[in-house]
C-alpha cells in the first residue's frame, strides 16, 4: 500500500491552505475528502439576477431547488443562506455526522470545499489580543496573512475602522462598489462620526474575499447579485477553485468518498481508518504525517475515536448570533437595484474599552435576492397582503446580524456516545449554554448597536435568535495548550500525545473573537502547513 | 376526486388568491409534483380546513390570515407558502415579487394593505378558532 508523505484530511479552508503551501513548496501530498459535489443540478446561467427573474423559465431549479426543497418549513433558522446550489454541501451530513443535543444545532460540511461553499467571504484580520487570547502567534499570523491575500484575492478599503477590518494588511483590491443602501449609511455615519466614536460604535468597510479587478483567470466582480446562487465568474474565492488548480500537480493526489473515521501511529506510518460514503465500506489509507482539517467537531469526532478515551469531554467555542431585520424607510418604495451584490457591505464594530478586544461585530446586507419567499412567513399577515407590503419595503430592508465573542466554560462541550442508527456507530453529543450574565451581556450590546444604527436611518423590526450553532462559526475542541496533555494542540498544531498527526482547522483557538473567524483559519492552516515544512517554530 | 386534481385544484385556488390569476400549466405541475413528493400526512384539522378553502376559496384570504396568527407552521400554510414560492420563481410573475417602484399613492396602498391585513387577521384568527 501505497504510503503518502502527507495527507490532507478535509477539503475545506484549512485543507485547501495547508495543501497549497505543502505542494508549493514541493512535498508530495495528498487529500482525503468526503468531496459531495453538486452533480444534481444543471449550471445557474450567466446573468443579472433581475434578467433572470424576468427570463429564466427553469429559475426554479437554482431558486427553489428541482423538488422546491428551499422552501423549508418552520422559521428561517441556521443556514438560511445555503441555497439548493450549495445543498451539496449538508448532503450525507445527517446521517454520517450524527449529532445529539438539545441546545446546539451544528451546520457541518461532506462537500468539496466544505463549509467554504457556503461562506460569506468577509475577511477580517483578528487584533493582537484576540490573537494572543486565541493562542494564536501574532508575528506569524500577520506574515500568513498576507500569503493568504495574496492567494485568494482580498477586496477592502482603508477607513476609519480599518483597525477592527483589514488591520495591518497590505495586499488588497479596492472594495466593491457599495449598493444605495450602503451608501446612504456609510453617508450618515460618517456626517456623525464622532458621537458613533463616543459610543465606542466604528462602522466600516467590509473586507471579502472577492476581487474586483481580473486576477489569475478569475473575473472581476460583476455585480451581478447572484451570489447566493453561483461562482460563475470565480470573483468569489471559494475552497475548490484552489484544489481544482492543485489537481493537476504532479505531486498532488485527490481522494474523494471517503469519511475519516480514525487513525492509528505505527512505526513507520500513520493508518488511517475510512468509511467509503455511499458504500460505508471500511477502507484504509497510509501516511508518513496526518494533517486534520475537517472543522473543528469533525477533528475532534477523529480525536475521540483515536485515543480511546471513552467519556472524554472537549470544550467547544461558538459565537452567539443574533440577526435583525432592519428598516430603511428613506428606501421604501425604490424599483429594483440592478448593481447588486449580496455579501456583507458594512460592518459595525462595538468596542465600548477601544482595546480592539471583546468587540461585538454587525454585518449589514440587503436582502433582495434571497427572494420574498423566504422572509414571508414571519410576516403577521395572509400572504397576498404580505407580498404587496413587501413588494414596497423590499428595497429598504436591511439585514443586520450581529456576532459576539466566545470564551470557554463548563457549560458548552462535546462528547462522543454510542448511536448504532449512525454508520460510523456513535454520535457528538452536544452541550452548549451561555450563562446568563453573558446573555445579559450581549442583549444590551444588542440593543446599543440597534440605538446606533437608528442614527444611519435603519429602524429594527425585530431582533431574531436562531439558536447555538446558527453562526456556523465554531472552534476550540482541541485546544493549544503548553503542557502535553492529550485532546490538545501543541502551538505548531500538533496533536499532544502524536508524533506525526497534525491539526491545521480551527481546533486549537482558545477563545474565538466576534468577527468572522475563516480569514484566520485560512492564515493558521498555513502556519501549521509551514511549521511542519520547517519541522519547528 | 384523484389526488392530482385535487392538488391542481388547490393550485389554482391557491394561484388565484396569491396573484390574481390562475397559474400556468407549469406552475400547476409543479405544484402538484412537489406536494405529491412530500408525502405528508394531514391532520383532520388541516383538512377540514383545505377542503374548506377548495369548496369555498373566497375563505382562503381568512383562513391564511388566520393561520399566519393562530398556528403559522400548519401544513396548510406551507402548501400556500409553497405555492408563493413557485409562482415567485417564474418569469411570468416576477412583477408581482420584484421591488415595486413608489406610485404617488404609495403611503396610502402600504397603509390599506396593512390595515386589510390586520383586520383580516383579527377575524381570520377568530374564524380558523371557531373552526378547530
Amino acid at each position: 500500500m501505497k504510503v503518502f508523505d502527507y495527507l490532507i484530511v478535509g477539503s475545506g479552508c484549512s485543507g485547501a491552505m495547508a495543501a497549497q503551501t505543502l505542494v508549493d513548496a514541493g512535498r508530495e501530498v495528498a487529500m482525503l475528502d468526503a468531496g459531495n459535489e453538486n452533480t444534481l443540478m444543471s449550471p445557474v446561467p450567466q446573468g443579472d439576477f433581475l434578467t433572470l427573474r424576468k427570463t429564466d423559465p427553469e429559475q426554479y431549479r437554482y431558486f427553489l431547488g428541482e423538488d422546491a426543497e428551499g422552501v423549508t418549513q418552520g422559521d428561517i433558522g441556521k443556514g438560511a443562506q445555503i441555497t439548493p446550489v450549495r445543498k451539496h454541501m449538508t448532503t450525507y451530513v445527517d446521517t454520517h455526522l450524527s449529532v445529539q443535543s438539545d441546545t446546539f444545532s451544528p451546520v457541518e460540511s461532506l462537500g468539496y470545499g466544505g463549509l467554504g461553499i457556503g461562506w460569506g467571504l468577509q475577511c477580517w484580520e483578528y487584533s493582537i489580543p484576540e490573537m494572543r487570547a486565541a493562542g494564536l502567534e501574532p508575528q506569524r499570523m500577520k506574515q500568513a496573512y498576507e500569503t493568504i491575500s495574496t492567494r485568494i484575492g482580498i477586496s477592502g478599503t482603508k477607513d476609519s475602522a480599518a483597525k477592527y477590518t483589514l488591520g495591518s494588511l497590505k495586499t488588497y483590491q479596492p472594495s466593491p462598489t457599495m449598493d444605495r443602501n450602503h451608501q446612504a449609511i456609510y453617508q450618515k455615519y460618517a456626517a456623525r462620526k464622532h458621537s458613533f466614536d463616543s459610543k465606542g460604535l466604528f462602522l466600516g468597510r467590509t473586507p471579502l474575499a472577492l476581487i474586483t479587478k481580473d486576477t489569475d483567470g478569475r473575473k472581476g466582480y460583476a455585480y451581478r447579485d447572484m451570489d447566493f446562487y453561483t461562482d460563475n465568474d470565480q470573483s468569489a474565492w471559494r475552497p475548490w477553485m484552489t484544489i481544482n488548480a492543485l489537481k493537476p500537480r504532479s505531486n498532488f493526489t485527490y481522494i474523494g468518498g471517503y469519511l475519516v473515521i480514525r487513525f492509528i501511529e505505527k512505526k513507520q506510518h500513520v493508518e488511517v481508518i475510512c468509511l467509503q460514503i455511499g458504500t460505508n465500506k471500511t477502507a484504509s489509507f497510509r501516511c508518513k504525517t496526518l494533517i486534520l482539517a475537517t472543522g473543528t467537531l469533525g477533528s475532534a469526532r477523529i480525536a475521540l475515536r483515536s485515543l480511546e478515551q471513552a467519556g472524554k469531554q472537549l470544550p467547544l467555542l461558538c459565537n452567539p448570533y443574533t440577526y435583525v431585520p432592519c428598516l430603511q424607510p428613506t428606501m421604501v418604495g425604490k424599483a429594483a437595484e440592478p448593481n447588486k451584490l449580496g455579501f456583507a457591505q458594512l460592518s459595525l464594530f462595538l468596542d465600548e474599552q477601544r482595546n480592539n478586544f471583546d468587540v461585538s461585530v454587525s454585518s449589514l446586507y440587503t436582502y433582495q435576492s434571497l427572494m420574498l419567499f423566504r422572509i414571508i412567513k414571519q410576516a403577521p399577515f395572509n400572504l397576498r397582503d404580505a407580498r404587496l407590503l413587501l413588494q414596497y419595503v423590499l428595497s429598504g430592508i436591511v439585514i443586520m446580524g450581529v456576532h459576539h465573542p466566545d470564551e470557554r466554560s463548563d457549560q458548552k462541550y462535546i462528547s462522543l456516545v454510542d448511536d448504532l442508527s449512525s454508520p460510523t456507530q456513535d454520535a457528538l453529543k452536544i452541550h452548549y449554554v451561555l450563562e446568563d450574565d453573558k446573555k445579559r451581556e450581549f442583549a444590551r450590546r444588542e440593543k446599543k448597536i440597534i440605538a446606533g444604527v437608528r442614527k444611519t436611518g435603519l429602524y429594527a423590526i425585530k431582533r431574531i435568535n436562531p439558536g447555538y450553532g446558527s453562526s456556523i462559526h465554531y472552534a476550540g475542541t482541541l485546544p493549544f495548550s503548553k503542557k502535553d496533555e492529550a485532546f490538545t494542540l501543541r502551538n505548531d498544531g500538533k496533536l499532544h500525545g502524536t508524533q506525526h498527526v497534525y491539526v491545521a482547522d480551527s481546533s486549537g483557538f482558545t477563545y474565538l473573537p466576534a468577527r468572522g473567524l475563516t480569514f484566520s483559519l485560512l492564515a493558521n492552516a498555513h502556519t501549521v502547513a509551514e511549521g511542519i515544512l520547517h519541522n519547528a517554530f | 376526486m384523484k389526488v392530482g386534481d385535487r392538488l391542481a385544484l388547490e393550485a389554482s385556488v391557491f394561484g388565484r388568491y396569491i396573484v390574481g390569476e390562475v397559474p400556468s400549466a407549469t406552475a400547476t405541475e409543479l405544484y402538484v409534483r412537489v406536494v405529491r413528493g412530500h408525502e405528508e400526512t394531514l391532520a383532520a384539522n388541516d383538512r377540514r380546513l383545505l377542503s374548506l378553502i377548495l369548496r369555498h376559496p373566497w375563505t382562503v384570504s381568512w383562513i391564511d390570515a388566520g393561520l399566519a396568527i393562530v398556528n403559522p407552521h400548519s401544513k396548510v400554510r406551507h402548501r400556500l407558502h409553497t405555492m408563493f414560492a413557485i409562482l415567485e420563481s417564474m418569469p411570468e410573475y416576477a412583477d408581482y415579487f420584484l421591488p415595486r417602484q413608489r406610485s404617488p399613492f404609495y403611503i396610502v396602498i402600504i397603509a390599506f394593505a396593512t390595515i386589510r391585513g390586520g383586520f383580516k387577521a383579527v377575524l381570520g384568527g377568530l374564524f380558523v378558532k371557531i373552526l378547530s
